[in-house]
């Protein structure tokens, strides 16, 4: 076992640096939908320095780097504060590497450039108001007629649904089908007549949430992806993007935003004390313990990667980092407002950015799977315990 | 960039377990018959004929000249059976030795003539892990002692069941140091068997929720219980993962090797812990039994985590490392 890395590697990692801190925007991102100007600048930024679709194949204008190499490109990004996806999200990880593996030639040359190119939004209409975590049970009417399929229902929880040009829409388009059978992936314009768009604001302010009406929408048969009645599939392909690299940008913030911490508790006391609060037992040894779970969680994802660079498929274990990462980054910015108590009332103080680091850690324990479904995968596929549902 | 086991280390690590649980069946503790201030005697020699506690020394002194990070793989396993506490003192006594000069001592060690018991208290007379010590280990922090001991004192079981333990006045110590790699080595060799009892714990707890059923079913079906074991998975990886950081980061004199080597200790102490707990309560009554090995591994967990001090100690450290590099 070893910790090294390549010369060329180490070469790699300066380029990236340099290249974000002569490109980083001086501007913060705007929250929610009101930053997808801002994050179609980016992303052309990106593209004009060559680094845009790092982990898509060159052949189809990205920039085709091993797993090592974008663990660097995401270590150096959350590293510099670069911005996220943000509205780009679903396009960048989910739909683009989608086409890639699924698409038609057709769906490729219309779409793929200009998802680099950050000139697409794409949103993902998969939860529904009776089916989240049994997302199989979705009932979204697609009805084949013609060279239409025509989508009748609803969908909830659509992330910039009110800004995105296209959404990944997952149907039941064999009538009376069950389960993971009879659906179809289909690409939808989301300027297509029939679609109705309603805001839902989260708990920290965000009005990135969406819930999506459909009445009788007409999206032709060409834009399924996969084969139709074969959604199920075609939607898994999607959500196995997400594994591999996903959370190592996480890691390397929740890192530094811990020590932030410990650095504010060095420099600032708790409520009606004097001294500062990391000369407090009970705060400087929660702290240290989430250092020590900070080290593990990083261990973690350099274990499992370094194991993917050498050949193995990612899998199951992927919901283990996720649940452990979401865990974490909860029980630290608890810590935060624990010590900052009384100095979060205040709307216009400094702290409240930890305020909302601690809604933003509650809510991301939900998107993707809740932390109670990622241990019944942990159940199922890691552990082989018989199944529950 | 490797943090993973290759082919070749699981294939010795393989070997190591299939030879401990040759050697150390857990259903001997089922049995009246066994003594196991005699049976903890049998496995140090055993481990010493095997060369484990001089896996990383010089061929010199009958050594074998391995990596840092295969000794913790083979601890790993060594934990994982509850193998003697005296394998972890005397690798460490090698190491001091060695650090020393006494090369013949070391040897000695090596060879299993001179067992080595670990002194488990602050006073520094309570004596565990050797009924036939002639020699105690005294670890704290950075500072280690290794001092002579008569070996005429009246043995006992030790509150884990399974080790001797025994007051015994400690001489002077004739080899002190001084050394903060030596001490983080004696740290992460206890992460590695506290490492192995928490798997023991998670794989003890998978087995019987797959065999035991309750209203029809086997109890591994239900989610409060699923739930339960997909967490003791959680605290086994997280803590594995972090063992083999803090092993390459200790063996490669990286300059965060004590935070790595602190943090490692304490997840692997609360992992091994809390899935021993867990596991009693996943076996029900059966695992509250004499029985069943779960009082076992919770037993042992909560020894070595005495015998290394307070966590409070643990997390100050912590606190004092400088910040993590990335």
């Amino acid at each position: 076992m070893d910790l090294e890395w390549s010369a060329d590697d180490v070469l790699f990692r300066e380029e990236v640096r340099v290249w974000l801190t002569e490109n980083l925007p001086g501007e913060t991102r705007p929250a929610g939908t009101s930053g997808a100007d801002f994050d179609r600048a980016w992303q052309k930024r990106l593209f004009a320095g060559g680094w845009a679709g790092i982990n898509w194949p060159s052949e189809y204008g990205g920039r085709g780097l091993d797993l090592t190499r974008q663990m660097i490109w995401f270590e150096e990004n959350a590293k510099a504060g670069a911005p996220s996806l943000g509205t780009l999200f679903v396009a960048q990880a989910h739909a683009g590497p989608t086409l890639i593996a699924l698409g038609t030639e057709q769906q490729k040359a219309r779409h793929l450039s200009g998802i680099l190119r950050g000139d697409e939004i794409w949103c993902q209409g998969f939860s529904e108001p009776g089916s989240g975590s049994d997302l199989a049970s979705l009932r979204a009417r697609g009805t084949v007629d013609g060279d239409d399929i025509v989508v009748s229902g609803q969908k909830i929880w659509t992330s910039f649904a009110d800004v995105a040009d296209y959404q990944e829409l997952l149907v039941r388009t064999e009538p009376g089908s069950t389960r993971h059978a009879g659906l179809s992936w289909v690409i939808c314009d989301m300027k297509a007549p029939g679609i109705t768009v309603h805001p839902i604001r989260k708990m920290n302010g965000d009005a990135e949430f969406c819930s999506v009406f459909y009445d009788e929408v007409r999206i032709p048969a060409a834009n399924v992806v996969g084969a139709i009645g074969q959604g199920w599939a075609t939607a898994m392909a999607t959500l196995g993007f997400e594994r591999g690299t996903a959370f190592i940008g996480e890691m390397v913030t929740l890192l530094l935003r811990l020590e932030r911490l410990i650095e504010y508790a060095k420099t600032h006391p708790l409520a009606g004390a004097t001294r500062p609060a990391w000369r407090d037992d009970a705060v400087r040894r929660r702290l240290s313990m989430h250092r020590a779970e900070v080290a593990a969680l990083r261990a973690l994802n350099y274990a499992n990667l370094s194991r993917y660079a050498h050949g193995a498929t990612p899998g199951a274990e992927g919901s283990l980092v996720r649940l452990f990462t979401v865990q974490l980054s909860q029980a630290i910015e608890r810590a935060a407002i624990d010590i900052m108590g009384p100095a979060l009332l205040d709307p216009e103080g400094a702290e409240q950015q930890w305020m909302s680091g601690y809604l933003h850690a509650i809510i991301h324990g939900i998107g993707g799977g809740t932390s109670d479904i990622q241990r019944e995968i942990i159940a199922d596929r890691v552990l082989g315990l018989p199944r529950s549902r | 960039m490797l943090l993973s086991p290759s082919d070749d280390q699981r294939a010795i690590v393989d070997a190591v377990a299939d030879m401990l649980a040759a050697e150390a069946p857990f259903d001997r503790w089922f049995l009246p018959q066994t003594d196991p201030v005699a049976d903890e005697a049998r496995l140090l020699r055993f481990g010493a004929a095997m060369g484990w506690m001089g896996f990383t020394a010089p061929a010199s002194i009958g050594g074998a000249e391995a990596d840092l990070v295969d000794e913790v793989l083979i601890f790993r396993e060594i934990g994982a059976r509850l193998g003697p506490v005296g394998l972890v003192a005397g690798t460490i006594a090698v190491h001091l030795a060695l650090a020393l000069g006494d090369g013949k001592r070391a040897a000695s060690i090596v060879s299993g003539e001179t067992i080595v018991g670990l002194v488990v208290d602050r006073a520094g007379s309570l004596v565990a892990g050797g009924a036939a010590a002639t020699l105690a280990l005294v670890v704290n922090g950075a500072e280690l002692a290794l001092s002579a001991v008569s070996a005429h004192a009246a043995h006992r079981v030790a509150m884990d069941g399974m080790s001797s333990i025994a007051q015994i006045p400690v001489a002077t110590p004739d080899l002190v140091i001084r050394d903060d790699v030596l001490g983080l080595r004696f740290q992460l060799l206890v992460a590695a068997v506290q490492q192995g009892l928490a798997e023991t714990a998670l794989a003890e707890s998978n087995a019987y929720a797959k065999q035991r059923e309750q209203f029809g079913k086997p109890i591994g079906s239900f989610q409060a219980v699923r739930h339960r074991i997909a967490d003791m998975e959680m605290r086994a990886r997280r803590a594995e993962a972090l063992l083999y950081f803090a092993a390459v980061a200790l063996r490669d004199g990286r300059p965060d090797a004590a935070l790595q080597v602190h943090a490692a200790l304490t997840l692997a102490h609360a992992a091994a812990r809390h899935n021993a707990e867990v596991n009693i309560a996943n076996h029900g009554a059966i695992g509250v039994t004499m029985e069943n090995i779960g009082h076992l591994l919770l037993k042992r967990a909560l020894f070595w985590q005495f015998a290394t001090g307070p966590e409070d100690a643990l997390l100050d450290a912590l606190a004092d490392c400088p910040p993590p590099q990335v």
